[in-house]
């Protein structure tokens, strides 16, 4: 008995530390008026400069999705870009609408074909990058909705901040598609509109995989992305925070770029699995241990670890609460058994308001429904990422790296239809 | 709509941070040592008002004080919440606290001849010096300058009735403190952390004393001032969610230990809130002559008019200014609640004390800040010389009654009959024996050896008839088994009244009228008595025998 004490106050010292840790990291952007305005500047003061090239890697990709997707970039109100789409050789149909869109648009748009034996994201970038020409290369997912004046605020974020990199919001949108998606969507929301811009902040930072922005010259000098990685994103931020590189994360709600969440829950937890996979290989490469100091080397360790933590956490707490009631332990046991699940429960309460802000700087309608998912969701949600840390060490174990690429079926585009994106201007809501 | 809006856009900055200069570097831990030195001078003269001469003054004559450190004693010794069943009177976090820093404390406030309860005494000093040291922040967040700010603890702590409840064991003192750390954080800068903070702080001072709650409102007022207009709702969610969460603890526990909701054989805390709300005697109003309320008021005035007075009014005039709204805002709600009737303790005034001080300071600066900068010339000096006039004639009014009570705080002993009374039961009685006493006495009894089961040994006079089942599991002779009855200060002020009055508490009142009278310590009316009890006589008026001890029937004991 006083074994199982132990264990469990141990743990309750751990888990508390975990929770109070993603609760700091999750506020950033509201924890005070300077970080609420840091995440969102304006560029109104200089004009474009740069040229861009934008990656869109693509595989098995409807063709009302790319079309949709290039159409957007097409659109863009920077006047010096090109698009380049990455296909792989093997995924014959994707090239054919690649190469028919390349044939509409042949001033603006190159298709690069990977030919690889392996096939992967990461690989097909990395051919991709050899075809551009641009001062900063761009990635944008296949099923991304970019904002008009999206390149026009990063090269104006590049000039003013001398940033070396920059990370660009992506929202996304189909939050009523199923139960989990509005989970997923929250998540989302509060990386990049909030523990993002901590990140960068603390010198560390996993980079996205969508709208993301890099020098050209940085990205050749590094040798580009990761071939064998399944968070290639992460990867190179790893190692552009290990050399110094200046990151910068700009968060304005009109311009945030829209995307599909997952859309069953197979789809669900295999990305997830490959996430919590690709988290592993960086760990394991060990990259972070090069990070100039002991806080920052701390904090990169913690960012990677961390979801794993509170995957752990959302689960092990409850559990270990309702055990120290189940064996009737002493009163003081269980109470501070109970001490964690107060920033726990706190999570999910100030998810509530990032929900309303969600809704607000996106005009979409969240109703008493939704909250009340939201929250209900939450403990079946938090399964299905514990499910998936599983999965991905038992992966890392058998060193089973395929690439198992999300599904994309559009719902994006229907909730883009009926919403209107561009919200007013920010004095206006506040 | 606010000054950070207006300014340039904010750039994320760099990651390295900016090289530092060497010269005046206002983080030099010398340089900001040299700046804390006043504080620290303040924060002395707290430290030796409320934590010397603590055995000495005030009289232990209050059975609360006893009865929260016999509380902290069984929860450090006995693992239980309460020296008896705890019955959800009041949330236990308060004597837990006491509980954890007593041991420690001990070492300082303990001696040959001293009361055990004085080291409890001593918690209540450091939390004075904790708390001045908060008003201090506080005084600072809402504008005043540094030295200003510094006479806010001073008009707190110099207060007769400050140092008269403040340094007595209570746990209004220890919300008090968690309360103020609340307001700082609050009117603090507009970071979530800090609300977050604050609300747990919030959470902690209900749990330590429930009247606490009643600064809502004022704690939430302060907050919409200082929080910043985008993130409010943050920082509400934040307070609030905090709070509540903690506050839930106390629930949690009652459920664990099955006692949430009245059941057969148990306690609970459903029925002790609605006897809390609806079972205790209304205390009347309190501008009616004669009431309860009136009663505590005029105790209250006695010990301190001034402050209490000119802290009240001025409060009303705080609420117009944004900054002290919040501070303003605490005794006024504190006064709605007491003018509500219902029941008032002596203790209700702590909570208000420190904002009626903050309030005062406040607004005297702001007066002379009017004039000074308002103003030019003539107008401008003659504004001066009248608040400077204002300001010297409170401090002669004030200041000659505040000194020499202070300086009987610190050097008076007024338990020095209570302290031979002790001497002379440790030499004189068995431990064996039954003594019906205050709890007050209860602590000192058990600490010379006699069995803290309740029962056997000291037994708190509330109990004999409050707790039919234990008495018959104990005491099945009821009042006859009783040996001997030890009226501290704190049980005799109840001899002759209500609380121990034949109605109330037959048995206590059989086991006094059937009691000789073994020895007496102090003045007629005012005194400690030991008196044996002897089913075998006839029964006498416990009223008249206190204020006629002379012609009262003795017994002589022989160790």
């Amino acid at each position: 008995m006083s074994a199982l004490i132990f264990f469990l106050l141990l743990g309750t010292v751990l888990l508390f530390t975990v929770c109070v840790g993603t609760l700091w990291w999750m506020l950033h952007a509201w924890r005070t008026p300077e970080n609420y305005e840091s995440t969102n500047f304006a560029t109104d003061s200089v004009s474009s400069q740069r040229s861009f090239s934008i990656i869109v890697p693509c595989r098995d990709e409807p063709y009302e999705v790319m079309t949709a997707t290039v159409q957007r970039l097409l659109d863009q109100t920077h006047s010096d870009v090109e698009i380049v789409i990455s296909v792989g050789d093997d995924d014959v149909d994707t090239v054919d609408r690649a190469r028919m869109l390349a044939a509409l648009h042949p001033q603006n748009i190159k298709v690069s074909v990977n030919s690889d034996p392996v096939k992967n994201k990461p690989r097909q970038l990395n051919s991709a990058l050899q075809l551009c020409t641009g001062d900063i290369v761009g990635i944008i997912d296949a099923e991304s909705l970019t904002a008009p004046g999206l390149l026009d605020h990063i090269d104006g974020t590049f000039q003013l901040t001398g940033a070396d990199v920059v990370q660009g919001a992506v929202h996304l949108i189909n939050y009523r598609s199923r139960w989990f998606t509005l989970r997923n969507c929250l998540e989302y929301r509060i990386w990049f509109r909030s523990r993002l811009h901590g990140h960068a902040v603390s010198g560390f930072i996993p980079l996205g995989g969508n709208t993301v922005f890099v020098w050209r010259h940085l990205l050749e000098e590094v040798g580009g992305w990761d071939d064998n990685c399944l968070a290639e994103d992460c990867e190179i931020g790893v190692r552009l925070s290990a050399l110094g590189k200046h990151v910068v994360c700009v968060y304005d709600p009109a311009l945030t770029t829209l995307e599909e969440a997952p859309t069953t829950v197979k789809a669900f937890i295999k990305q997830r699995t490959r996430w919590s996979l690709g988290f592993m290989q960086v760990l394991a490469k060990g990259e972070w241990k090069k990070l100039p100091s002991w806080q920052r080397r701390m904090s990169g360790w913690w960012t990677l670890v961390q979801q794993y933590a509170m995957a752990l956490a959302g689960v092990l707490l409850p559990i270990a609460f309702l055990t120290a009631i189940a064996f009737s332990l002493p009163t003081g046991i269980v109470l501070t058994t109970y001490v964690p699940l107060i920033p726990l429960m706190l999570t999910v309460i100030f998810e509530v308001l990032v929900l309303r802000e969600f809704g607000r700087d996106m005009n979409f309608k969240i109703g008493v429904r939704d909250y009340i998912l939201l929250v209900v969701s939450t403990p079946f949600y938090q399964g299905m990422l514990l499910y998936a840390a599983v999965a991905a060490v038992v992966k890392f174990r058998r060193r089973n790296f395929i690439w198992d690429k999300t599904p994309h079926t559009g719902t994006h585009l229907n909730v883009f239809a009926t919403s209107i994106i561009n919200p007013p201007a920010e004095g206006a809501k506040a | 709509m606010t000054a950070i809006q207006d300014t340039t856009p904010i750039v994320p900055r760099a990651v390295a941070p900016p090289s530092k200069t060497k010269q005046a570097d206002p983080h030099r831990w010398s340089y900001r040592l040299l700046r804390a030195i006043p504080l620290i001078l303040v924060l002395t003269l707290v430290a030796v008002l409320y934590g010397v001469n603590l055995h000495g003054y005030p009289e232990f004559s209050n059975d609360d004080e006893g009865t929260y450190f016999a509380q902290a004693w069984a929860v450090a010794n006995q693992g239980v919440m309460a020296h008896y069943t705890y019955w959800y009177d009041h949330p236990p976090l308060g004597w837990i606290q006491l509980a954890v820093l007593l041991t420690p404390l001990q070492w300082f406030w303990s001696g040959d001849g001293i009361p055990v309860q004085t080291a409890g005494r001593g918690v209540m000093a450091l939390i004075a010096v904790i708390s001045a040291a908060l008003m201090y922040k506080i005084a600072r967040h809402v504008g005043l300058p540094n030295y200003v700010a510094l006479v806010a603890p001073l008009v707190w702590a110099l207060s007769p009735m400050t140092i008269n409840l403040g340094r007595q064991i209570f746990l209004d003192n220890i919300a008090l403190v968690w309360l103020l750390a609340c307001f700082a954080l609050v009117t603090g800068k507009p970071k979530l952390q800090y609300h977050i903070a604050a609300g747990a702080a919030f959470g902690v001072a209900v749990l330590s004393k429930e009247t606490a709650a009643v600064a809502l409102p004022a704690a939430l007022v302060a907050l919409w001032v200082s929080s910043w207009a985008r993130t409010r709702a943050f920082s509400f969610v934040g307070f609030l969610g905090t709070g509540a969460l903690v506050i839930s603890g106390w629930l949690l526990f009652a459920i664990i230990k099955n006692e949430l909701v009245p059941g057969p054989g148990h306690v609970s805390l459903w029925e002790t809130i609605v006897w809390q709300l609806h079972g205790r005697g209304s205390a009347g109003f309190m501008f009616t002559d004669g009431s309860g309320a009136n009663n505590i008021l005029k105790g209250w005035l006695g010990l301190d008019p001034y402050l209490v007075t000119a802290g009240m009014l001025l409060s009303f005039v705080g609420l117009f200014f944004r900054q002290s709204r919040g501070i303003a805002l605490v005794p006024v709600v504190y006064l709605v609640v007491a003018l509500r009737g219902g029941y008032i303790p002596g203790m209700y005034i702590i909570t208000p004390l420190p904002f009626f001080a903050l309030i005062i300071v406040y607004l005297a600066w702001k007066l002379w800040h009017t004039a000074s900068f308002r103003s030019r010339g003539a107008v401008k000096w003659t504004g001066r010389v009248v608040v400077a006039g204002l300001v010297a004639a409170s401090v002669f009014a004030v200041a000659p009654s505040w000194a020499s009570k202070s300086f009987r705080a610190v050097t008076e002993n007024q338990n020095v009959p209570y302290q031979e009374a002790l001497a002379y039961i440790d030499s004189n009685l068995p431990r064996e024996t039954t003594i019906l006493t205050d709890d007050n006495a209860w602590n000192e009894l058990v600490d010379m050896g006699w069995s803290s089961d309740g029962w056997s040994g000291p037994l708190w006079h509330f109990k004999l008839d409050r707790d039919p089942l234990e008495q018959a599991e104990h005491l099945p002779g009821g009042w006859k088994d009783v040996d001997y009855i030890f009226t501290g200060r704190a049980m005799e002020v109840f001899v002759g009244g209500e609380i121990l009055g034949i109605e109330n508490a037959p048995q206590a009142h059989a086991a006094l009228s059937h009691s000789e009278l073994v020895k007496a310590w102090g003045p007629v009316g005012q005194q400690i008595r030991l008196l044996k009890v002897n089913p075998d006589m006839d029964p006498v008026d416990p009223e008249w025998m206190r204020l006629n001890p002379e012609e009262a029937p003795t017994a002589a004991i022989t160790p």
